[in-house]
């Protein structure tokens, strides 16, 4: 739908809900505003995106300022994206955040872990989340939660 | 020295104040707003051994170097604007930054402000104008440097990047400040670049920030990135020093 070199859009519709795909690098060079002409609820899914600087946010938050009266929705957002939006909270203004994904790292093997959080799980900034979980990969350490739960979530009071 | 209590209507502060208490850091703002070029909050207050040291380098006339400057760290250059993303890569994956996503990803985003604002905000032409615009493809001439300098330790990282431009002054880090801590929401929308909201940005995530500004010659912005163990929003400190002809 949209391309540059480090950041791209596409769209799919999953039921009634145009699902909008974000991929690469949000900074100075990314453009939304074809979005704009797109009607109904917009879902903004940022799992492909890989980084976001200053210029990305402002970039953001200006454009949803344009989507103000519209049904918006963030899903799969994943850590340097929630850090935006505990940072700027406009970067979320009127969006209703469905899912995030929280960082779990094993200290015994060091593996990595994304696990989906859906908004039920941290509704009024708290949250019921588990700070460690068995490691799938080494099988034997606890991976910790990367983070301060409280402050991660904090985004949702 | 004062006692922290934080007041948006408050008289303009001295440059060498040294603001110690336990706040906030859109407290800390707003001393800033008011001119306290060296605000700490931490729960020693005034017996802080960083609020000390910054004591006395301001009495002797120095800029301290604090213990959170480790020695030792290394060093990496960087020429062209699209070689930011390289060094910063060189920096993450150092074994001791890249296990946890959270600092990682912390120090990708401080370094990527730091660097833009010295390649693309140090260096201007002789109408006074910005030499290089933000969405340009930047190859910074041989005499304009762009330097590093990082060492991780096992409670957080050392982090400092300096250019030769020497243009970052308080008054436009007292605007930033005020501009995205002095409402509920940050006022970043009518801004032409992302500075001030990259420095908005370094000063959330990092728990120490110190500015050295030699105007027309150099900046250097250091700071500690604490890790997920040993960050505690309510414990930093930011530091303005500006060197002055002898």
């Amino acid at each position: 739908m949209i391309h540059n070199e480090k950041f791209k859009i596409e769209q799919a519709m999953k039921g009634n809900a145009r699902t909008i795909m974000l991929r690469g690098s949000i900074d100075e060079d990314a453009v939304f505003t074809p979005v704009l002409k797109l009607g109904g609820p917009l879902v903004f899914n940022f799992r492909g995106v890989t980084a976001i600087n200053s210029c990305g946010v402002r970039n953001w938050v200006n454009f949803l300022k344009e989507l103000s009266g519209r049904e918006i929705y963030y899903e799969e957002c994943p850590p340097l994206i929630v850090r935006q939006m505990n940072m700027v909270p406009s970067f979320v203004g009127h969006a209703k955040v469905r899912s995030v994904f929280a960082g779990y790292v094993c200290d015994d093997c060091e593996h990595e872990k994304l696990v989906l959080v859906d908004s039920s799980d941290f509704s009024g900034g708290e949250t019921n989340l588990d700070e460690t979980i068995t490691c799938d990969s080494c099988k034997k350490g606890e991976m910790e939660f990367d983070g301060h739960p409280r402050q991660y979530f904090a985004f949702a009071k | 020295m004062r006692a922290a209590k934080p007041h948006y209507k408050e008289k303009e502060r001295e440059s060498s104040e040294v603001i110690a208490g336990h706040f906030p850091k859109r407290d800390a703002a707003q001393y800033i707003y008011s001119g306290a070029h060296h605000v700490h909050s931490c729960s020693q207050g005034a017996t802080d051994p960083f609020v000390v040291a910054t004591q006395k380098a301001l009495m002797n006339g120095d800029v301290p170097t604090y213990s959170w400057e480790l020695p030792g760290a290394m060093e990496l250059e960087v020429a062209t604007s699209a070689e930011r993303f390289d060094r910063i890569k060189e920096v993450t994956n150092n074994p001791l930054i890249k296990k946890y996503r959270d600092l990682r990803e912390k120090v990708e985003g401080i370094l990527e402000e730091l660097l833009t604002n010295a390649i693309y905000h140090s260096y201007f032409n002789i109408r006074g104008e910005r030499k290089y615009k933000r969405r340009d493809s930047v190859k910074l001439d041989a005499q304009e440097t762009v330097k590093i300098r990082f060492i991780p330790a096992p409670d957080g990282i050392f982090l400092e990047v300096s250019d030769g431009g020497g243009a970052i002054r308080f008054d436009h880090v007292r605007n930033c400040f005020h501009r995205c801590y002095g409402s509920e929401q940050p006022q970043i929308e009518a801004k032409e670049s992302g500075a001030g909201l990259g420095l908005y940005m370094i000063f959330e995530s990092a728990t120490h920030l110190k500015i050295v500004c030699d105007p027309y010659k150099r900046t250097t912005i250091s700071c500690w990135i604490a890790d997920k163990g040993n960050f505690d929003p309510d414990t930093f400190s930011f530091n303005y020093f500006e060197r002055r002809k002898p």
